[in-house]
Parts: C-alpha cells; sequence; structure tokens
C-alpha cells in the first residue's frame, strides 16, 4: 500500500492507496505532493480517493497545502472519488467550495 | 400521453439534507419536489405516471403509492444499479406504448406540456427537448439548433463566449415510443452521452422546443434555497395554493398559529405551512418558507431562509440565509441567543440526546478536576516563573488576553463581523512581553501576512524569559484557571484574540498583500463552532512544522467532528468518534503526549 502516481493526457493521477489517511502518512505526502509541484513542473493534478475510508485533518491539510501551492503557479488540485464519510467531510468543512470533486475519472481528467 | 420522472438521484451535493431524505422527496415551498411534478403532470392530463428510483425508494413509495391521493396512476421501477437515463426507461420499455413526456424528479419547473406536445406533433419530431434561453449557458448542456428548430448539435458546459447558442436543454423530453428501439437493453445508456448523438446521426426529427416557463434545478443547496424563496416570491406562476393570506403575501396554513402582532411588524413574503406555531415577538423577514409542525419561540429572527418541518426554534435564536433541516431543535445555547450563518446546514434529528449531555457531564467534570490537580502541583512553578518574570522586566506576572468564548458571526456583504453579544472574557497566561506591547500591535499588523496564524520569529516585542515560557508553553499554563472556570475545555478549538478573530474572518487565510490564490474564508470559519479549549488537534499534531492552511484545517475539523450529530455518528464512523468522552480522553493523551516529548527535545 503507498502512493502511485502516474500521467494520463498531460494530468498527473496520484493515486492514494491507504485506507486510513492519517497524520503518520501526511508528512510524507506533503513531501510528495511538494516535489511533483516544486521539482516536476505539475499543474494539472488529480488526487484519487477512492480507497481512502477515513482522512484525518492532517491528511486535509496536506491537501490543502498542496493547493496552496499549485495555484501559485496557476495549476488546480482536483478530487476523485471519495467514499461516503470522507465525501461528507468534505462537505461538512466546506472543503467542497476549495476543490473541485468528480465521482468519474474521464470527466475529472475533461474538466482540465 | 404517457409520463415518466425520473427520480433515482442520490443527491450528494445536497448532503446533509439528502442523508435521510432522497433529493425528489426535499420538500420545496413544503411539498415534496416530486408533488409539484405530479401535480404539474395532472394538470397537463397525464394520467399514467412512472417513477424509477434508486435512493432511499421507501421513502418517495409510501408518500404516493398508487397515486390515488393525486389523482394519477403511479407506479414504480427500482433500479438496484443504475443505467443511466435512457438505460432505466428501456428496462421498462412495455409501459410506453404512446407517445411519452420525460421529466427529472429534482428538476422545477411550471412549464406547460400541451403546448410542447402540440410542437412535437406540428413538427412530426420523434425526440423533442425543452429548452429555454439563459444568459450564463457555463454550468448546462447547450442545445444548437436551425431556424426551424430542428436540433444540429449539442455542447456541454461552454463558456459563454465559446457558446454556439444559448438555448440550455432543461431535461425535459418528449419521445415517441420508437425511440427506445434505438436504447440497448441491460447496458448503461444515456439520453445526452448515447441517445441523442445517435439520433443526430441517423437523422431521425428532433427537435427543440423553447419556452419561458420557470425551471430550475434543485441539485445544490443554493438553487434549494432560491427555488423555495422563488416561489415564496410569487416568481413562478400556479404554485402558491397557500389556504389563506392573512396579510398581502403572507400565507398561513389554517392550521397554523401566528401571533398577530407577527403578521404586523414582519416583511412578507413568507409561506406557512400546516400545524405551525410562531410565537410574539417573532421577526420573520420575507421571503421565508416556514414547513409544517415549526415551533419558533418568542422573539427569533428568521431572514431569508427555509426551515423544514418538525423544526424547534428557541428564544432569540436568529436564523439567516439558511436552509434549516428537518426535525431540528435548536434551542437557546446560551444567554445571548445562538446564530445561524449565512450558508449553514443544520441536519436532521438534532435533538440532544442524554448520551450526548451524559459525555458533556463527563467532559466537563474531568476538565475542571484536571485543571483543579494542575494547579495545585504547579503552584510552585508558577511561583518560580512569577520571580523571573518579574526580575526580567518591569511590569505585572500575567497578561489577560480578551476572547471571546464562542463568538458569533455574521456576514455583512462579503465581510464578516465578530459578534460582540457576550462579554469578552479575561483569559490568564504568563506575560512573555513588554509592557507597552499591546500598542505596538497596530504597528506590527503588516507582519501577520500569512493570516493571523503565523507566529512572528525573533519578535521584538517578546522579553527574554517570554520566549523561554512560549518556547516550552509554559506561558499558557495558567490557562488551567480559565479551565477551572468553565470558560474553556482542555481538549478545543484555541480561542482567537479578537483582533486575530476579525482578520481571520476579514481575510479568510489570504495574507494582506495577497488577493490571489485559493481563499479558505468559509473553511476557516467554520473553526468558531467549536468548543474553546486548551489543545486541539493542531496543538497535539507537531505544532510549529505545520502551514496556515494546515492549522486552520485542523481547527475547523476538529469543530466539524465535535458537531456531529447523533443520527450520523454511524455514518460517519471513525469521525463521530472525536465527539465522545473516549474521543476525549484519547485526544487529551495525545496532547500530553506529544508535550513531554517536546519538552524532551529542549
Amino acid at each position: 500500500m503507498s502512493y502511485s502516481v502516474s500521467e494520463i493526457n498531460g494530468v498527473t493521477l496520484v493515486s492514494i492507496g491507504y485506507k486510513r489517511a492519517t497524520a503518520d502518512i501526511a508528512k510524507e505526502f506533503k513531501t510528495l505532493l511538494f516535489d511533483l509541484i516544486d521539482n516536476k513542473n505539475v499543474q494539472k493534478m488529480l488526487i484519487d480517493m477512492k480507497e481512502v475510508e477515513f482522512a484525518d485533518s492532517s491528511f486535509l491539510g496536506a491537501i490543502v497545502s498542496g493547493l496552496k501551492k499549485i495555484t501559485a503557479v496557476k495549476g488546480d488540485i482536483k478530487i476523485l472519488g471519495l467514499q461516503p464519510p470522507v465525501r461528507a467531510m468534505f462537505e461538512l468543512t466546506r472543503l467542497y467550495k476549495v476543490f473541485e470533486i468528480f465521482d468519474n475519472r474521464d470527466d475529472a481528467l475533461k474538466s482540465f | 400521453m404517457k409520463a415518466m420522472i425520473l427520480a433515482a438521484g442520490v443527491g450528494s451535493r445536497l448532503m446533509p439534507l439528502t442523508l435521510t431524505i432522497p433529493k425528489p422527496m426535499l420538500p420545496v415551498a413544503n411539498k415534496p419536489a416530486l408533488e409539484h411534478i405530479v401535480n404539474l403532470c395532472k394538470r397537463n392530463g397525464i394520467q399514467k405516471i412512472k417513477m424509477n428510483l434508486h435512493y432511499l425508494p421507501e421513502a418517495v413509495d409510501k408518500y404516493f403509492r398508487g397515486g390515488e391521493d393525486f389523482g394519477v396512476e403511479i407506479s414504480y421501477s427500482i433500479e438496484k444499479n443504475l443505467l443511466g437515463t435512457a438505460g432505466g426507461i428501456k428496462r421498462i420499455q412495455s409501459f410506453f406504448d404512446e407517445t411519452f413526456i420525460v421529466l427529472s424528479g429534482d428538476g422545477f419547473t411550471n412549464i406547460d406540456f400541451a403546448d410542447m406536445l402540440r410542437f412535437h406533433k406540428e413538427n412530426n419530431s420523434k425526440a423533442t427537448i425543452a429548452v429555454k434561453p439563459f444568459e450564463d449557458t457555463s454550468k448546462f448542456g447547450v442545445v444548437v439548433t436551425d431556424e426551424n428548430k430542428a436540433i444540429k448539435s449539442f455542447q456541454e458546459k461552454p463558456k459563454k463566449e465559446d457558446a454556439l447558442s444559448n438555448l440550455v436543454n432543461l431535461g425535459i423530453y418528449i419521445f415517441e415510443p420508437e425511440i427506445l428501439d434505438l436504447v440497448p437493453a441491460k447496458e448503461v445508456y444515456d439520453f445526452g452521452y448515447n441517445l441523442f448523438p445517435d439520433l443526430l446521426e441517423k437523422n431521425i426529427p428532433f427537435y427543440a422546443y423553447e419556452t419561458d416557463a420557470y425551471w430550475s434545478d434543485i441539485g445544490s443547496l443554493e438553487e434549494y434555497w432560491k427555488v423555495n424563496l422563488d416561489i415564496a416570491s410569487g416568481a413562478v406562476k400556479d404554485y402558491a395554493d397557500y389556504d389563506k393570506e392573512v396579510a398581502k403575501k403572507i400565507y398561513v396554513n389554517t392550521s397554523s398559529k401566528i401571533d398577530k402582532t407577527v403578521v404586523e411588524r414582519s416583511t412578507p413574503p413568507i409561506l406557512i405551512g400546516k400545524n405551525a406555531e410562531i410565537s410574539k415577538g417573532v421577526d420573520l423577514r420575507g421571503p421565508v418558507v416556514i414547513g409544517d409542525e415549526v415551533f419558533i419561540e418568542e422573539n427569533a429572527i428568521i431572514e431569508n431562509s427555509v426551515i423544514l418541518k418538525n423544526t424547534y426554534i428557541g428564544k432569540g435564536v436568529e436564523v439567516k440565509k439558511s436552509v434549516v433541516s428537518q426535525n431540528y431543535h435548536m434551542s437557546v445555547a446560551n444567554n445571548f441567543g445562538t446564530f445561524i450563518d449565512d450558508d449553514a446546514v443544520l441536519k436532521s434529528h438534532f435533538i440532544i440526546p442524554f448520551k450526548t449531555k451524559f459525555n458533556q457531564f463527563l467532559i466537563r467534570s474531568t476538565d475542571r478536576t484536571v485543571a483543579f490537580f494542575a494547579l495545585l502541583f504547579l503552584s510552585p512553578i508558577f511561583l518560580l516563573v512569577a520571580i523571573l518574570i518579574k526580575l526580567d522586566s518591569k511590569g505585572p506576572v500575567f497578561y489577560k488576553s480578551k476572547r471571546l468564548k464562542s463568538p458569533a458571526i455574521e456576514k455583512k456583504g462579503s465581510k464578516w463581523y465578530v459578534y460582540f453579544k457576550e462579554k469578552p472574557i479575561n483569559y490568564y497566561v504568563f506575560r512573555t512581553m513588554y509592557i507597552d506591547a499591546d500598542k505596538r500591535v497596530k504597528e506590527l499588523k503588516n507582519k501577520y501576512d500569512g493570516g493571523p496564524f503565523v507566529k512572528i520569529e525573533n519578535d521584538p516585542r517578546v522579553t527574554k524569559i517570554g520566549n523561554k515560557l512560549r518556547k516550552t508553553s509554559i506561558d499558557e499554563l495558567p490557562l488551567f484557571w480559565n479551565v477551572l472556570k468553565g470558560h474553556m475545555s482542555l481538549v478545543g478549538v484555541w480561542a482567537l484574540p479578537i483582533y486575530e478573530a476579525q482578520h481571520l474572518l476579514d481575510k479568510g487565510m489570504k495574507g494582506e498583500d495577497t488577493e490571489e490564490g485559493m481563499d479558505l474564508t468559509d473553511v476557516a470559519q467554520l473553526r468558531f463552532k467549536g468548543r474553546p479549549g486548551l489543545a486541539g488537534f493542531w496543538q497535539a499534531r507537531g505544532r510549529s512544522n505545520l502551514t496556515a492552511e494546515e492549522r486552520a484545517l485542523h481547527d475547523s475539523v476538529q469543530s466539524v467532528m465535535e458537531n456531529i450529530s447523533e443520527d450520523d455518528t454511524d455514518y460517519l464512523g471513525e469521525y463521530a468518534e472525536f465527539k465522545s468522552y473516549r474521543g476525549y480522553l484519547k485526544m487529551l493523551f495525545e496532547t500530553f503526549k506529544s508535550v513531554v516529548r517536546r519538552e524532551g527535545a529542549i
């Protein structure tokens, strides 16, 4: 279980292979995002969270930090495949106003 | 003509309203959205209606049954696996043995079917789409036609400048039954993606019927809120069928009680459902829609809002520009009134149950017990620190920081304001700055560029001993006194000084000089809903390496998790655990561990 990074039609797809995305892995994940943005010049990023059953505040914070960094270079991070509790968390914390969220990968890729 | 109503949507964008009610059953002006559509069918002479259902189907079935109470025949097709708009109809093809109309269960309209059918027949059309001109097409599917309204092509959500037409597809279709022969069986098949391109390719007569009828989706909370208030305002013809107009544009069902003075002082338009009770002194600032069995106590203010049924609103509660969900129990949590801000969505069944009360009691008792013993054991250290502060610089030992226990906030225009209805509380910490520091805060304000959470490195206002106290967090230990007094809990969201709270609300997470970039204001202001406390998520989870955004996220998530309703605990699983006494203890332990670890590192 880990992360996988691939590129489809110019969009960098980051899939999270953890069921629990928590403080333990948030730092490592943030480093990965920052590396992709800073060193690989990624501007279009899609984070696939369909495996994730629970994402805590550290992990959500890491994604938001990534978004802040990528918006500085005029890029965007979009989110794919939220399980119901995680989706509810995006709604309740109003993060859905900050991220575009998709259920379907093709729709997400097309939206960039 | 027969009708097919597509009512299988989950309504995930309308969460949490749709946690317990499927989207088509959400009340629009006090009736389920579907009922309006069924009535519209009946008014247009349609007798036989089929609905496809998927999410919480029993709620629809229970309400409409065979349609006997609504003067039509209703039958259902329950889709365990969604088949797409066209695939769902193909499944029940035998029902459609004559011309039929397809309507969306979550669109709201007063379109004239009879006229649309006339247009369909006149043009010998096999498939007709209802369209309406829209100024901004960027959220809709656009239909491009020739001068005879024959459809030539489609565009999906084009920007205004790219749009080849301003005609938006309303999701209302009239079809001839043979159209269904083009749809493959047992496959996910969609009108927009699959069938319509096929019709164009095969040159089948395919027309757009232009209408100026009212139409709105209820897919998002904002749209849902707007449709309700539009109907109350009379923007939709034929929909204000309320029993009694007690004053101009104030409609009250005869079974409801409303105090006379309320009618006199309130601003129309107002719709009030069945068996509601509105007490004296209540100020209703229309447009307002109040559902069945809603009870509003004295001096409450409801402005620009939709209150769904069976909700209790206590004395002096203010609800503005909000949707309050069903079965909500909102009473005065404190003596200065409860304030529901913009875009608030309150979930169902929010009656504080005994278990929660008992948890709160345990948490408060633990807070006070721990604080008492902490103060007792720490008193020798306090004495020592007091001497050191006195020796280091001139001034008092303690610093009083004025904070709001739980600041109410309000949005006016684009700005947020902290509500000063309560008296600020003095929070006691050890003085770590020179005594004229407060005066210098204004000059230093520009340094708070990253938002209010940024700690200034090598702040010249901080004394030498102050610096050490801050690093070790010893300066905060006197806050146990505030915990003992019940001003704050051991575990909660850090209470911000008033000017920092104001800054956060005004600027969100943006700095003074960076107007660009993302705006976390909506997310960050959620923190004010949380219980104030000494230690929260970010204090426990590596405080110093976090960016301002991460800290804001920690605070907001914590606030949200604290406020998860009992009803959603199963659904939200691990997220809801934090609310319990066990979660509180876990958090307390985590913070303690992190403090010890930090002390060890110094």
